[in-house]
């Protein structure tokens, strides 16, 4: 093999690897900027801005008799909020709402739920059906 | 009739991280309108009951004895401990 032809081997098989260099490192970019947006992807808001996609019901309602049931180190379970969502002026809150359940029945009940400043509602729980005696 | 306690293991804790734990065992409180509506009334991480889906949990039948533990352990407070163990 010449000379010539030699150099223009090597120099189109650093062309090729530089190519796929570059696809790779594109891909992985795409693949990271595609995992961050999974990871940025708001929850769904429904009606009262309670995120429904993980809980058992949704919120179909207004939330009212609003009422704080608890702060920061009364919450039982504050190390458990802060393991799960990072640190916070965890309250505990209670409300009235209707809810649909996941079996398409809607109720009136109490929830609970927890909050930190600016973060949405936690972990609404019903605690009681208001329909009942 | 003494009605003998319930116990759950879950299995689901998603959007609940804080409120449950995944394969801990719960106690279940009889709550006969709500299991209507497939949902079980669980005591919590919070140590209150409220009301969650029955498919986030498998129920746990314990033997009598180990029930029995269970309970104890549970209801047993720090003065009745004090009242068992032996004096220093």
């Amino acid at each position: 093999m010449s000379d010539e032809a030699y150099s223009l081997a090597m120099a189109l098989t650093c062309i090729a690897l530089l190519a796929v260099l570059v696809l790779r490192f594109a891909q992985g970019r795409s693949l990271r900027r595609l995992l961050r947006s999974l990871d940025e992807q708001p929850p769904r808001p429904k009606s009262d801005g309670v995120a429904v996609s993980d809980h058992d019901f949704e919120i179909v309602s207004q939330l009212t008799a609003v009422d704080l049931i608890g702060a920061g180190q009364t919450i039982r379970e504050l190390p458990r909020l802060i393991e799960s969502y990072g640190q916070g002026p965890w309250r505990k809150l209670k409300g009235t709402a209707t809810v649909r359940l996941r079996n398409g029945v809607t109720r009136r009940v109490e929830v609970h739920w927890y909050e930190a400043a600016d973060r949405a509602k936690k972990e609404c729980r019903i605690a009681r059906s208001l329909e009942r005696p | 009739m003494n009605q003998r306690a319930r116990f759950a293991v879950c299995i689901r804790n998603s959007g609940y991280p804080a409120a449950l734990e995944l394969r801990k065992l719960y106690e279940v409180i009889e709550d006969a309108d709500a299991e209507k509506d497939d949902l079980l009334r669980i005591i919590d991480e919070s140590g209150a009951a409220y009301l969650y889906t029955a498919d986030r949990f498998v129920f746990a039948p314990l033997a009598a004895a180990a029930e029995q533990a269970v309970v104890e352990a549970v209801n047993v407070t720090p003065a009745a401990i004090a009242g068992v163990l032996p004096e220093e």
